[in-house]
């Protein structure tokens, strides 16, 4: 078994104030590593700088071998390692098929001359990158929706839509940001087999941040856990969920948030 | 409903673009059955202004507004007017040459101003438009200054001059549909696809892998190079252009077009100049309130049709279906 | 020439004044609705308009019209919100569309009514004030007296009063001003109105040394442009910086270069200020 992506030593300032330092952890291949911790504690930072939304002013994401760190988002997306967002984020008046097609186009790209002035290579591409987006519908069970405008859909399938348009990059590594946030318990678990079934399907690697235990404890291998941008823990669920720093981090937060 | 969904056309939206294809081409021989010259020089100038704005329209499907597409456009006019007064090409030199120096201006200029966006991508090409014209009037000996260049020669091909305005007519419409099909290229291809993400969601489309940055800069330049091509023309229509003659009020009449015909459809921008530019012309006894009226219709345009005159079809039958 | 620096320096807070002025109007427009308003000139043409109104045909005194000119701007404010503007509240970019064709019809309603040629306006001082080599005329100094006054007042209005704290609070943000009791429905029509009075006086103060013509509005809304990008949409203390800068810069080059350089040298500044920092030379930093 192999690291697909390692952490190492990734710290963000924002003016004197760390938001996240010197974490470091790795995320096997194949498996759904699960980054949890109270609110606050630097797991949102942590992606963007991953994904290079944000620039990370210490450390290094070494992505297949490679540091991606610093390297802007749509370059990171090329390597191999898509994201979702918090929100349900889509491109709202374009067709489901549509928004899939602006994702799946990565992985058929033309020249330049031939973006502008057509011709074949255009054609082939885009007809290619409609190929994926059936099997991408059909893997997030969007098929039915496939010409609905996305702005129209219910919460819980824009959210997936999200996930879809990331999946149809082909990426080696997905991370999802709180997939689950604002679904209702049965589309919680929907997602969660839909995920498990997604990962065997198109061989992914899943980096997850979530705040429900009961899905993260359900389908992560491994869980890293952030406090106050420091990591206090990592381990199987089992060992997580029994951890002291841990019950201490999240007993102590909610104390705060009450 | 946009025309980029080549995936799912429904069939009325098919059948619509067919009757629109066949009232613009209708439109189009509407000179030669007046037969007048006045008619031959209106349908010229709905072509020029149709085309200038197809050009603002590939940067509006990126998301930004340009001020200063009334300087590209004066750009392209300078440079082949130059070329074809000052070193002797012939007008078929130039004419490219004008698309392809405004689209090169664009993107030498289009890296650190595309990183603006909204309002202040709108302030700074303002800002850049007046300066064109500061500038330009700077230098008499290139630009001609406040005077301008008159008796610029007409429009010729392999040696032919285009006298007559049917001639030139001709040869506008031509360059319309031309540019017109290369839009509608774009629009079908990855790159429209890209355009419209961008547009849509930057975040998202950063984070699908669209290289966000270099896509607006190319829609920048193909928008700054057709504009640019429109000025070539332009200038060997009309006969004189002046530093002036590219000001703000150029460029907001272009916005006008784009604005009132549909910001984000193809068929916006030619929409906007069919019905604008002979606008004044059945509006012959009050002349003085063209200007007035422009700007009323921009304004309810805005307000009631946001997404343009192309929309009105669409927008009447969904009003038909709610009142039933 | 220390003389000649004097007098562009006299000259150049005159200047200063009369941008601030529009820049003010123009700044607070954009803070409390997000509208870049092309039309901000035009209220200033109309304003000159409004003062030869009073003073020729109307024959009233210079105070009195200058109020009435107030009174009239923020009525007309309130109208052009309420019909133009209040459907594009959310909306930056159709707003700032919205504007330019509130501009067109403003200059041409004005072109219709007034005739194109420009309107001599009666001088209300006349003579000049001598302090040792250096002379003002009169006229001037009164320009730049009320002018001051009516900053002040502004400032005044603005800091301490409950109707210049919601106006603040209404810049700050939206939301959170609506919780605390600022009511949108009255602010944003007199806000705009506000706005839209300083315009109006500053063309109304103006009209005396520069004259009266539906095509008057140009310049002062390019200045006003320079300034508020100078000093950063929306701040008012990067405004009045912005402005006296640019009033002297404008003075001194045209005394010393040309008129046209100190207009290349603006505009290229206007370029790099909004590349480097779009947020003004004060701003925040958000762009």
């Amino acid at each position: 078994m192999s690291a697909i992506l390692k952490v190492e030593g990734l710290g963000k300032r924002f003016g004197g104030l760390a938001a996240l330092s010197d974490v470091h952890f790795e995320a096997e291949e194949g498996q759904i590593t699960g980054l949890i911790g109270p609110n606050g504690a630097g797991k949102t930072t942590c992606f963007n700088l991953i994904t290079g939304t944000l620039a990370a002013s210490a450390g290094r994401v070494m992505f297949r071998g490679e540091n991606i760190a610093g390297l802007p988002p749509h370059r990171v997306v090329e390597r191999g390692l898509a994201r979702t967002f918090q929100s349900a984020t889509t491109f709202p008046t374009a067709s489901v098929r549509e928004n899939i097609v602006r994702g799946a186009l990565l992985r058929h790209q033309v020249g330049t001359l031939a973006s502008i002035i057509g011709g074949g290579s255009a054609r082939d591409a885009v007809r290619a990158a409609e190929e994926t987006v059936v099997d991408v519908m059909d893997a997030l069970e969007l098929t039915a929706y496939a010409d609905r405008e996305a702005g129209t859909l219910a919460y819980g399938h824009q959210k997936r839509l999200g996930v879809a348009i990331g999946l149809a990059t082909r990426p080696a590594l997905l991370l999802l940001d709180e997939p689950a946030a604002g679904l209702n318990p049965e589309e919680v678990d929907r997602f969660g087999s839909m995920l498990t079934t997604l990962q065997q399907r198109f061989h992914l690697s899943v980096l997850i941040v979530e705040h429900h235990m009961r899905l993260i404890m359900r389908i992560c291998d491994h869980i890293v856990v952030l406090h106050h941008g420091e990591k206090i823990a990592e381990g199987s669920p089992g060992m997580v969920q029994k951890d002291p720093r841990v019950i201490e981090a999240y007993l102590g937060a909610e104390h705060h948030v009450e | 409903m946009s025309d980029t969904s080549v995936t799912s056309p429904p069939k009325r939206a098919g059948l619509g673009s067919l009757g629109f294809a066949l009232c613009v081409a209708l439109l189009a021989l509407v000179p030669w059955f007046t037969g007048s010259v006045f008619h031959f020089h209106i349908a010229i100038m709905v072509c020029l202004g149709a085309m200038a704005a197809a050009g603002l329209a590939t940067i509006a499907w990126v998301g930004q507004l340009s001020l200063a597409h009334g300087a590209f456009v004066g750009i392209g006019a300078y440079t082949c007017v130059l070329l074809v007064t000052r070193l002797d090409m012939p007008f078929l030199v130039g004419l490219p040459a004008a698309a392809v120096f405004s689209g090169a201006v664009a993107y030498i200029i289009g890296t650190p101003l595309l990183r603006l966006r909204g309002v202040y991508f709108v302030l700074i090409t303002f800002a850049l438009n007046e300066l064109f014209r500061l500038v330009m009037l700077e230098f008499p000996s290139v630009s001609g200054g406040s005077s301008g260049i008159a008796g610029i020669p007409k429009i010729s091909l392999f040696g032919w001059e285009l006298r007559d305005q049917s001639q030139v007519y001709v040869f506008t419409l031509l360059m319309l549909a031309a540019v017109m099909a290369l839009l509608w290229t774009i629009r079908r291809g990855p790159l429209g696809r890209w355009f419209s993400a961008v547009e849509e969601n930057m975040a998202l489309a950063e984070s699908s892998g669209i290289p966000t940055a270099r896509t607006q800069n190319m829609a920048f330049v193909i928008g700054s190079g057709i504009a640019g091509f429109t000025g070539a023309i332009m200038a060997h229509y009309i006969g004189f252009i002046s530093p002036v003659t590219f000001a703000f009020q150029l460029s907001v009449s272009y916005v006008i077009i784009l604005v009132v015909g549909g910001r984000l459809a193809l068929a916006g921008p030619l929409v906007g100049a069919l019905f604008l530019v002979p606008l004044p012309e059945f509006l012959r006894s009050a002349q003085e309130y063209q200007h007035i009226i422009y700007g009323v219709v921009l304004i309810i345009v805005l307000r009631f049709l946001p997404a343009g005159l192309t929309a009105l079809p669409g927008k009447l039958s969904q009003w038909r279906r709610s009142g039933e | 020439m220390s003389f000649l620096i004097a007098q562009s320096l006299i000259n150049g807070v005159i200047l200063g004044t009369l941008y601030l002025m529009m820049a003010i109007g123009f700044t607070l427009v954009f803070g409390i609705m997000r509208i870049v308003n092309f039309a901000h000139g035009e209220f200033y043409m109309i304003g000159a308009f409004m003062a030869l109104i009073g003073v020729t045909w109307l024959g009233l005194p210079y105070a009195a019209t200058l109020a009435l000119t107030v009174v009239f701007a923020v009525l007309l404010g309130a109208l052009v919100e309420r019909v133009v503007f209040r459907p594009f509240r959310s909306d930056e970019l159709s707003g700032m569309i919205a504007s330019l064709g509130l501009a067109m019809i403003l200059q041409n309603g004005a072109l219709i009514f007034f005739g194109p040629d420009p309107q001599a306006f009666p001088a209300m001082v006349s003579g000049v004030l001598r302090f040792g080599d250096l002379i003002i005329p009169k006229s001037r100094a009164l320009t730049l007296g009320i002018g001051v006054v009516v900053l002040i007042g502004f400032y005044v209005l603005l800091m301490h009063t409950r109707f210049g704290r919601g106006l603040r609070a209404l810049v700050q943000d939206q939301q959170v001003a609506a919780l605390y009791g600022v009511r949108l429905e009255i602010m944003y029509p007199l806000g705009l109105g506000l706005g839209i009075a300083l315009a109006a006086v500053a063309g109304a103060l103006m009209a005396p040394l520069f004259g009266v013509s539906p095509f008057i509005g140009a310049a002062p809304l390019l200045k006003a442009f320079i300034v508020v990008i100078l000093g950063g949409l929306g701040s008012i203390p990067g405004a009045a910086l912005a402005a006296l800068l640019l009033g002297l810069i404008e003075s001194f080059t045209s005394s010393f270069v040309s008129a046209s350089a100190a207009d290349i040298v603006t505009f290229a500044l206007v370029v790099a200020v909004l590349l480097i920092r779009p947020s003004g030379i004060l701003g925040r930093g958000e762009a």
